[in-house]
């Protein structure tokens, strides 16, 4: 009996001296044994991703080119070491933090997508919340008229407050038009469009071209990063 | 054939583990927010020792941390299950209806250390996740209490 105490003693200790000290590490020890990546996926949702991009800085020259400076072409580059795992919050723990340059407010991109923005700066690491995060919401513009709309955020992110009459339809490319964020940084398509249940405004349904919960890898866009020409 | 406790550690241990692993992916799997991790933890502190079941809340605590340091949400997934083992202790008659009492009341308490805000703002995600949580428990308890009751 002393035995199984002093041996479940020493698990405990370890769990516990692991949980304190080395959180990257754990997160590794994750990403090594409940992760499956699928490099062909990826692939092609960079290439979609990419798509997103260009139609998003075509959509933003037709509509409000004079206003905007170029997009921030490259990023601090960040492993997803691990995910909120419960529900409604939808966070994201990545590998840069404070001592590359990252601070609260980053935005945070896969492959030039808005993905979501940096909400806790550690040493090694930031917190990201995500544009599918219950609490997210930015201002974005749809498609070649620069139509004004809120991107509310969710396990289905969509857009709200669309003037009625506007015209917005499925595929329309949207991108962002939250100062605190690159301006014209792609962030989905539209997927479906739908008065709001009031009447008064249209509301859309956002599609993204890659799927959340299988990012490997993002970019940090710092603010400093932002104010270059 | 008697189940020992080290036996009971071990099947709760992978009972667990396989909790965990819904909790991963428990989106992708059913399309509905359901709190696998917690409620099987809660009801595995119904079957097995103390120490058991603080061996078990801190290997679930490792498991899902997400972020450096200590989140409410890590608090409440250590302490509800020592709560559970109390009832277990101090209320042992009708442990079915206090185990649903206590998974129903540890969901709600689980979202409100989470956020204030999100909790008032989501009732309807907060109350699936609730009923599912408890079902999910109360049929994992029903399975372990007729396992060892036949042992």
């Amino acid at each position: 009996m002393k035995r199984e105490q002093l041996v479940y003693g020493i698990l405990i200790f370890v769990f516990v001296f692991l949980f304190i000290t080395q959180p990257a590490l754990l997160n590794h020890i994750e990403d090594r044994f409940l992760r499956s990546p699928n490099s062909a996926d990826t692939a092609i949702e960079k290439l979609q991703a990419e798509n997103d991009v260009l139609k998003a800085e075509h959509a933003r020259f037709e509509s409000i080119v004079s206003e905007l400076g170029p997009l921030p072409k490259e990023g601090i580059l960040a492993d997803v070491y691990s995910r909120y795992p419960f529900s409604l919050k939808h966070e994201l723990l990545v590998g840069a933090g404070a001592l590359r340059g990252v601070a609260v407010g980053d935005a945070v991109a896969f492959a030039g997508v808005l993905v979501g923005e940096v909400r806790e700066a550690f040493r090694d690491s930031a917190l990201v919340r995500t544009i599918l995060d219950e609490r997210w919401a930015s201002a974005v513009r749809v498609g070649t008229r620069g139509v004004d709309a809120l991107l509310v955020g969710g396990a289905e992110p969509r857009l709200t407050l669309i003037v009625k009459d506007a015209d917005v339809r499925t595929g329309d490319i949207v991108y962002n038009a939250a100062p605190a964020f690159p301006l014209g940084m792609p962030v989905g398509r539209i997927a479906s469009v739908m008065l709001s249940p009031d009447g008064l405004f249209q509301e859309a349904t956002l599609s993204v071209g890659y799927d959340i919960n299988k990012l490997h890898a993002v970019s940090i866009v710092t603010k400093s990063s932002m104010k270059q020409p | 054939m008697t189940i020992s406790s080290n036996q009971r550690l071990l099947i709760s241990f992978f009972i667990f583990a396989i909790a965990l692993l819904l909790q991963f992916r428990a989106t992708d799997l059913v399309g509905l927010n359901v709190n696998f991790a917690l409620a099987t933890v809660l009801t595995l502190a119904f079957f097995v020792r103390f120490i058991d079941v603080i061996f078990l809340s801190l290997f679930g605590v490792v498991a899902l941390t997400w972020r450096p340091g200590f989140t409410p949400e890590m608090a409440t997934f250590l302490g509800l299950p020592l709560a559970a083992y109390a009832v277990r202790l101090f209320f042992p008659g009708k442990l079915w209806l206090n185990h649903i009492l206590l998974t129903a009341c540890g969901i709600v308490l689980f979202h409100l250390a989470s956020g204030f805000s999100l909790f008032t703002s989501h009732l309807g995600s907060i109350t699936v996740d609730t009923i599912g949580s408890t079902l999910v428990g109360a049929l994992l308890f029903q399975l372990l209490d007729r396992l060892y009751a036949k042992t």
